[in-house]
């Protein structure tokens, strides 16, 4: 039982970076491989806001949330608006490039050793069960089921989620209906870079902070959303917890060392037999 | 149904069909220069071989990705596929044939490999292929890091340093050229035609599956060789060497260099590369600056262009 909690703990780390891919995924057809190290930012943001501030667990979450989100609103339109109408090829250039630079803007401003964050940050444990498990798992976990939920209803209710569900699955005429592209692509990388630095902090409290961290968990997170279907937000976090689960098992059963390697293959498997992922939503088959 | 020669270049195509080679020559005759003039200078000659082997590396992925337009991000894989199986034949062999056999092993591993990944893999299109060749190139470095067989996460050490720059200008030639001539073959019109629109090719009688998976094979024998290169320039192969940014190095020369011209990624993979190492002067801003480049190249070169919407 407590492996299974573990697993899926991990697993809604994944789930709520997944989510962020696949929102910029439904709405710009790209995959943002800078988010992995938003993700980062965010966990340095958290680790500032606590330890120079003195701001509690649930305060710093929400600043380092804030933080991220204008930080993909920056980098969207700095590299990504002007490539919006050119091969996304480019744009993924784009993102490495930009991903670089916040990797190592990151070392040099403070530094390549990692950091930890304090004990009493998001610390104690929590009866589930039978067994203990740290906080910051649950909180995790329940955080990205939260995080699903809030998004899912901002989608299906506020006009502004409409908007952006317009625009993933039709963005000429979502045009011609008044949708105004801009906003929708900027609150889409808004809300996904906020996730990511929730993700960043929990992540953070559950090992620890450096400049390149965001690396490793961001191309799990990827094959997450790809595994749970790329373009659909219940996708994310399904292929979040599905991958952490299938990490759990195959690291049990098989080998721990090669867990990664396994996940990855997990992740050709399903594309071999199932492109779309478990929620199929057609996103990614509009290029051939 | 008529089964296409793949290799056939038929004669009656004039012009169009015979090798410009204006702007390669350009290119490569001032590579040349430069291996000659610096063959012996410690310092150049190694930045001068690590260009020629990224470059050779962007014209094997320009003939998949550019070409063919099967964008593969994880040519990382291939390259660490040919370094390791060379590694271990001239650790064991190192004298010239045991060299040369390092080589012609490690492309060899590439190219099976490429056959035997590339047949389920390339049935899937756009996004999923890029995303299936990401898990490719993660999975292969993973598996290097943690096999002690192959030196696990510390590599392997010791290798005969057999790489010097005109050794990797012959193997850039000789891959440009046999990227250009493998376009102007009935092979490229066919990867153009499936770039341009599967569906539409299929339904031309074009070979779909067996174009892409020979397009694969060739990017990946080519960068193969590249890494077998590769370790006989340091001495040392590690799994370091062939992360995920390892492939989209290449894959940014490609993007900014023209896709589909060979000679283009090459020249702009020589450019990149030679800024990637001249940039150590600035010490950490390095990586930043370098960052900085790729977007700034990505951003002027693509800005005007594009569909209109």
């Amino acid at each position: 039982m407590q492996q299974i909690i573990n697993a899926l703990a991990s697993g809604a780390v994944y789930a709520l970076m997944a989510l962020g891919y696949t929102m910029v995924f439904g709405v710009l057809r790209l995959i943002n491989f800078a988010h992995c190290d938003v993700m980062m930012a965010g966990a340095l943001a958290g680790y500032l806001c606590h330890g120079f501030f003195h701001l509690n667990a649930v305060f710093s979450i929400l600043i380092s949330m804030a933080f991220c989100g204008i930080l993909g609103v920056l980098i969207e339109k700095i590299a990504y608006r002007p490539l919006r109408h050119a091969p996304s090829v480019s744009a993924l250039i784009a993102a490495v490039g930009v991903s670089l630079v916040l990797q190592y803007g990151t070392m040099l401003l403070f530094g390549a050793e990692p950091k930890a964050y304090p004990k009493d940050f998001i610390g104690g444990v929590v009866q589930v069960g039978t067994g203990v498990l740290p906080l910051a798992k649950v909180t995790a976990l329940a955080l990205s089921v939260l995080m699903m939920a809030a998004l899912q209803a901002f989608l299906k209710c506020s006009r502004r989620g409409r908007a952006m569900r317009a625009v993933a699955c039709e963005p000429y005429a979502a045009k011609l209906c008044g949708v105004k592209e801009d906003g929708v692509i900027s609150s889409a990388f808004f809300i996904g870079s906020a996730l990511a630095g929730a993700a960043g902090v929990v992540y953070g409290a559950m090992y620890s902070i450096s400049p390149l961290m965001g690396t490793a968990p961001g191309l799990k997170a990827f094959a997450a959303a790809v595994i749970g279907g790329i373009g659909s937000i219940p996708g994310a976090v399904l292929g979040g917890l599905v991958l952490g689960l299938a990490e759990a098992l195959a690291s049990e059963y098989i080998s721990t060392a090669f867990k990664d390697c396994l996940s990855f293959a997990f992740l050709i498997l399903v594309l071999l037999v199932r492109p779309g992922g478990i929620m199929d939503t057609g996103a990614g088959t509009d290029r051939t | 149904m008529i089964k296409p020669a793949l290799l056939s270049v038929p004669v009656t195509l004039g012009n169009k069909r015979k090798i410009r080679l204006g702007n390669t020559a350009v290119v490569l005759g001032a590579a040349f220069v430069l291996t000659a003039a610096f063959s012996f200078h410690p310092y150049v000659s190694a930045v001068l071989s690590r260009m020629y082997l990224a470059a050779m590396m962007a014209a094997g992925l320009d003939l998949c990705a550019g070409v063919a337009g099967q964008l593969s991000l994880g040519q990382g894989a291939f390259m660490a596929l040919g370094a390791y199986p060379a590694a271990m034949v001239m650790l064991r062999c190192p004298t010239p044939a045991g060299i040369a056999a390092g080589i012609l092993t490690g492309a060899a591993a590439g190219c099976l490999t490429a056959f035997l990944l590339g047949r389920p893999i390339l049935r899937l299109t756009g996004d999923y292929l890029s995303m299936a060749t990401v898990g490719i190139g993660e999975m292969t470095r993973i598996f290097f890091e943690n096999n002690a067989f192959f030196g696990g996460s510390g590599g392997i050490l010791g290798i005969p340093r057999f790489t010097n720059p005109m050794l990797c200008y012959v193997f850039l030639v000789c891959s440009t050229l046999f990227c250009l001539f493998m376009v102007k073959t009935d092979l490229g019109l066919f990867c153009k035609a499936l770039s341009c629109d599967q569906k539409a090719a299929d339904s031309c009688g074009v070979p779909v599956l067996r174009v892409k998976t020979a397009a694969f094979c060739i990017s990946g024998t080519i960068c193969a060789a590249a890494g077998a290169l590769y370790a006989g320039l340091t001495g040392y192969v590690s799994p370091e060497d062939f992360t995920f940014l390892r492939s989209v190095d290449i894959v940014a020369a490609v993007v900014l260099g023209g896709p589909g011209t060979i000679i283009g990624p090459v020249a702009a993979a020589l450019f990149l590369e030679a800024a990637g190492i001249l940039l150590q002067s600035f010490g950490s801003y390095r990586m930043i600056l370098y960052g900085l480049l790729l977007v700034t190249a990505g951003v002027l070169r693509y800005r005007k262009s594009g569909k209109r919407l």
